[in-house]
């Protein structure tokens, strides 16, 4: 029995506590560039592959009920949250100055 | 555009390639994985020396295997040396250690750091000239509770960075501190600070002072560009990622007291061209 090496905090709460019937978007970054048979893994264990990423990625859809089998597939590297970044410019809180020139 | 005009300032010789991974329009712009991978394989296809990211993610935990990770994993594959934004301490709730991508191995993460100088702007005549006419005065802020963000803001009289009208070493007078919205490190990282505070004019004319490791970030990309510029000239080829790496890590100063580190870009050309 494999483990993905980083299953982010969120997911395993979510594997912990699902909700069945409750869908959950991720991403999986696999250790081989295989989308083919990573679909058919994840088709296996009741996932839904919607859409591939560059570098072998693969966006999926899955019932939160079904991310027990899902965490346990060999060959992952990680499972996240589909989550955007953001852009690191906003860490001054207070952004005006006392003294303007 | 902030960002391209720091790296450029450093780098004035290089050529630019802009990847667009997000909307401009938006107010609060983010970056979905999928424009941000294909953004990385344009600029492993386009043959990229150093990509800029002022962009991260903090995702606990991630020992650098998550999406955006893998992607910044495969431009240094690639031979890219890729600078990331270790992140802000005020973008996510509770305590938050360095952001995705920058922590991934063989990236270079930077901090912030903050340059204060001593001298009064109630002394006419003397201070940095900081200001955008011909009144000098450096920039300095106050310090004021904020409910949400605690009493931890900045304070103090900040360097403009643009020289001093007396004639005392600015350098000399310059005080330099690790930035009060770094996050805590993960492992060896930031690898090193740059300056995080950006002024920039409202159509007020008063003046906001942005801050943020997207602001430090591209000053590290550009020196480091202008130094990966020089090893081309006198080698024929960049130098690999790693080696980047290793001579910004070797070759950068301590600040004040603290482990961390700023930029030293003789002593990191030095590391990297050994006499």
């Amino acid at each position: 029995m494999g483990m993905a090496r980083y299953i982010q905090p969120a997911v395993r709460e979510l594997r912990n506590d699902p909700q069945a019937g409750e869908y959950v978007e991720l991403i999986l970054v696999p250790e081989e560039d295989n989308t083919d048979e990573l679909r058919e893994r994840v088709e296996a264990v009741g996932g839904e592959p919607t859409r591939e990423i560059t570098f072998g990625m693969l966006a999926i859809e899955i019932d939160q009920a079904a991310l027990d089998e899902l965490c346990d597939l060999a060959g992952l590297k990680s499972i996240t949250l589909d989550e955007p970044m953001e852009v690191l410019e906003s860490g001054n809180p207070n952004p005006d100055p006392a003294s303007q020139n | 555009m902030l960002v391209s005009r720091i790296t450029e300032f450093f780098s004035s010789a290089a050529t630019f390639h802009h990847y667009q991974v997000t909307d401009l329009a938006d107010d609060i712009p983010q970056i979905r994985l999928d424009p941000f991978a294909d953004a990385i394989q344009a600029a492993i296809d386009d043959g990229i020396d150093i990509v800029n990211l002022s962009v991260g993610i903090h995702r606990a935990k991630c020992p650098g295997v998550c999406p955006f990770c893998e992607a910044a994993k495969r431009a240094v594959d690639a031979g890219i040396t890729v600078v990331a934004g270790s992140g802000n301490r005020y973008t996510y709730a509770g305590p938050t250690r360095v952001f995705c991508p920058a922590r991934r191995e063989g990236v270079i993460a930077v901090g912030g750091m903050e340059v204060h100088c001593p001298k009064s702007i109630d002394i006419p005549g003397v201070g940095c000239h900081s200001g955008t006419d011909d009144s000098p005065g450096p920039y300095w802020m106050n310090k004021r509770a904020d409910a949400e963000y605690g009493a931890d803001l900045a304070e103090g009289v900040y360097c403009g960075q643009q020289g001093c009208l007396d004639d005392d070493d600015c350098l000399v007078e310059n005080t330099e501190r690790s930035w009060s919205g770094n996050v805590r490190p993960y492992r060896d990282k930031p690898d090193v600070l740059a300056p995080v505070h950006y002024p920039v004019a409202r159509g007020d004319g008063k003046l906001e002072l942005k801050a943020g490791t997207s602001f430090s970030t591209p000053i590290v990309t550009g020196i480091v560009g202008m130094v990966i510029d020089e090893f081309r000239q006198e080698t024929g080829k960049p130098p690999d990622p790693a080696a980047a790496r290793r001579a910004v890590r070797e070759s950068a100063e301590p600040i004040g007291e603290s482990e961390l580190r700023k930029l030293n870009t003789t002593r990191m050309m030095n590391t990297l061209f050994p006499i």
